[in-house]
């Protein structure tokens, strides 16, 4: 079993893609999650069937399970890119903002805190292709964000 | 071709070059790290700046060329598609 992370992910907002309903249409009624009777009353006042909004949140519920995986790996690729730096780099959180599409890592240095706010589509190159080259990209901006520059313009020379 | 986070180097127009003296050594070429870029150009963070949070900004219209290094990778192992006989 894999170890729970050493940092906190936070995921909020509705993250379900075109797939993740895809997913849900086809699962059958016995396997959808129930409704509380809040839900009952929300879909009501939607117009939708219970059926539906039970397909709706487990859409959600896949949604967020993949945005959370996505968090973890975020994490330990980030986490990976901070032990090389030291023990005294540590990162504490992941986390998504879904109005601005981007990823706030927290982390603690020998400076103290710092944020570092990465794009998703810097963070999905990374993470989907996994070459050399779009890792390298992750680590410099990780290392930017760190206030670490020097060590990118170092490698180059 | 997404450039952020990559170092990148710039041919510069000669108006850019006539705008960057003083900021950056007098020659045709600049080579920085992009950090961001928008409709506006790339944000360019360069050993010349001073403090490590200063990007400067270079107009798409001031550039003629990009010149970056670009490593083929072998594509990972995937298992073949279709069936296998029994």
């Amino acid at each position: 079993m894999q170890d729970a992370p050493k940092f906190e992910i936070h995921v909020p907002g509705w993250q379900a893609s075109g797939d993740d309903s895809e997913r849900a249409s086809g699962i059958p009624t016995s396997g959808l999650p129930p409704l509380s009777e809040e839900e009952m009353r929300v879909a009501g006042k939607f117009g939708m069937s219970d059926e539906a909004y039970r397909r709706e949140k487990l859409a959600f519920v896949y949604g967020h399970q993949r945005k959370e995986a996505r968090a973890l790996d975020l994490g330990t690729q980030v986490e990976r890119i901070l032990a090389e730096l030291g023990q005294d780099y540590r990162l504490t959180s992941v986390n998504w903002n879904s109005d601005t599409l981007t990823w706030r890592l927290e982390t603690e240095t020998p400076q103290g805190k710092r944020n570092v706010v990465l794009s998703w589509e810097l963070v999905d190159d990374a993470l989907d292709f996994r070459t050399a080259g779009e890792l390298q990209r992750l680590q410099n901006m990780v290392w930017f964000g760190l206030g670490r520059r020097d060590l990118i313009f170092e490698k180059r020379e | 071709m997404n450039l952020i986070g990559s170092m990148v180097r710039f041919r510069l127009s000669p108006e850019a070059r006539g705008l960057l003296k003083g900021l950056v050594p007098d020659t045709e070429f600049v080579e920085g790290f992009v950090v961001s870029e928008n409709h506006l150009g790339v944000w360019l963070s360069l050993p010349e700046l001073e403090s490590e949070t200063d990007v400067m900004l270079l107009k798409w219209e001031r550039f003629s060329t990009a010149v970056l290094e670009y490593r083929p990778e072998t594509p990972a192992q995937r298992m073949p598609a279709g069936f296998r006989g029994a």
